[in-house]
């Protein structure tokens, strides 16, 4: 993300704080589906993620004077949007079940895309891979390939050092190779 | 064999987060190491053909957008001065009263303290007074008996005749005038004797 693209963002963020809808429709339509990838591969639950997605908005408004002005608003987003999920589990108690579950829950819950066309099945094969993923492993690797969050940011919000956050990087790359050639998808690496 | 540098640093390549020296370093060190080499280039490769948003990405349905718009363009938006204000507003509530109350506090005790301390003076020498068995006079008779003593014998009656208990020629002319008001105002007086 380039610093244009950024300036854009922040000005667009101010123009929602200051009441403007086309200020939020903009950053919304622009970010909705990441965000939302984000929050549904970490719960695995569409209904539970769609509400995440509404309080990860709301608070971004709320939380409006606390937004760094040098930071990408993608990765302060994203921020919200892992802490968001991270209390949900804590709240309700349930984040061993969860991560034994997604283990579990291979292409169950999230709905696999049809195959009709290379790209539908290509995605169902990423979204299989994923889910084969240790879940801080494929936590680090959504917040870096979905919310292009730097490491360094992303250590602090898994309050880790930055040495782990990248050694689950690589672990999640290797592994998804891993899992794409089992699936018949050779030639990357 | 596995190189420990691009978990260290190819990574962080990747996300641009490496400064100009490091990102020069790690180049010239791709240059030469061909697993960092052959790790950079998947790397690019994934990105470009598995990691993109076709793949990645989750379409979230119209219900949704519409709810999650109503909620958020609907609420009372915070700006940044107004939501200064409003925070200086709520935690200076309790200093702002501390300090109008402490002021208010301060200036009564103040204007009483001046006050009180006179009262317990007063009292003071009216105790020292009781004590010392010195009969304690009305005010103005005391200024008129000070005054008296500072105009000395020369004008003794000036002292006297404010002295209904006083010896000297002036009670005869007090008794004298009293009765005689007195007898104006219709009340005859009584002869006790001796």
């Amino acid at each position: 993300m380039d610093a244009s693209e950024r300036q854009e963002d922040r000005s667009h963020f101010d123009a929602w704080v200051r009441g403007e809808p086309a200020g939020f429709t903009w950053l919304y339509d622009k970010y909705k589906n990441r965000v939302f990838a984000f929050l549904l591969r970490m719960t695995s639950e569409r209904e539970l993620a769609e509400d995440l997605l509404q309080e990860t908005f709301l608070a971004a408004l709320r939380n409006a004077n606390q937004f760094d002005r040098n930071r990408s608003f993608l990765s302060w987003l994203f921020g919200i949007a892992h802490k968001r999920a991270i209390d949900h589990f804590r709240h309700a108690k349930v984040e061993h079940e969860h991560q034994s579950d997604a283990e579990k829950s291979v292409g169950t819950r999230i709905e696999a895309p049809d195959d009709a066309t290379s790209n539908e099945r290509m995605r169902g094969l990423v979204s299989d891979a994923l889910e084969t993923l240790d879940p801080l492993q494929r936590e680090v690797f959504l917040l870096r390939e979905l919310g292009d969050v730097p490491f360094k940011e992303i250590a602090h919000m898994m309050n880790c050092p930055i040495n782990t956050a990248l050694g689950r990087m690589r672990l999640a790359l290797r592994n998804i190779r891993k899992e794409l050639e089992k699936r018949g998808v050779h030639g990357v690496h | 064999m596995e190189c420990t540098r691009w978990t260290e640093e190819g990574l962080l390549y990747t996300s641009g987060e490496l400064n100009g020296s490091q990102k020069e370093k790690f180049q010239r060190h791709a240059g030469e190491c061909a697993f960092c080499s052959n790790e950079l280039k998947a790397f690019h490769e994934e990105r470009t053909s598995l990691f993109t948003p076709a793949t990645l990405y989750e379409p979230t349905s119209p219900q949704l957008d519409a709810r999650i718009t109503a909620a958020c363009t609907r609420l009372p938006r915070p700006t940044a001065g107004i939501g200064l204000l409003a925070m200086v507003a709520r935690k200076g509530v309790v200093p702002v009263l501390f300090l109008v109350f402490g002021f208010a506090g301060g200036i009564y005790v103040a204007f009483n303290l001046e006050r009180f301390n006179s009262e317990e003076i007063r009292m003071a020498d009216e105790r020292i007074d009781q004590e010392s068995g010195i009969p304690a006079l009305p005010e103005n008779d005391m200024s008129d008996g000070v005054l008296a003593a500072a105009e000395g014998p020369s004008n003794p009656t000036a002292g006297d005749s404010a002295r209904p208990d006083s010896a000297g020629g002036a009670q005869p002319a007090f008794d004298a005038g009293h009765r005689g008001d007195l007898r104006a105002r219709g009340v005859v007086p009584v002869d006790l004797g001796d």
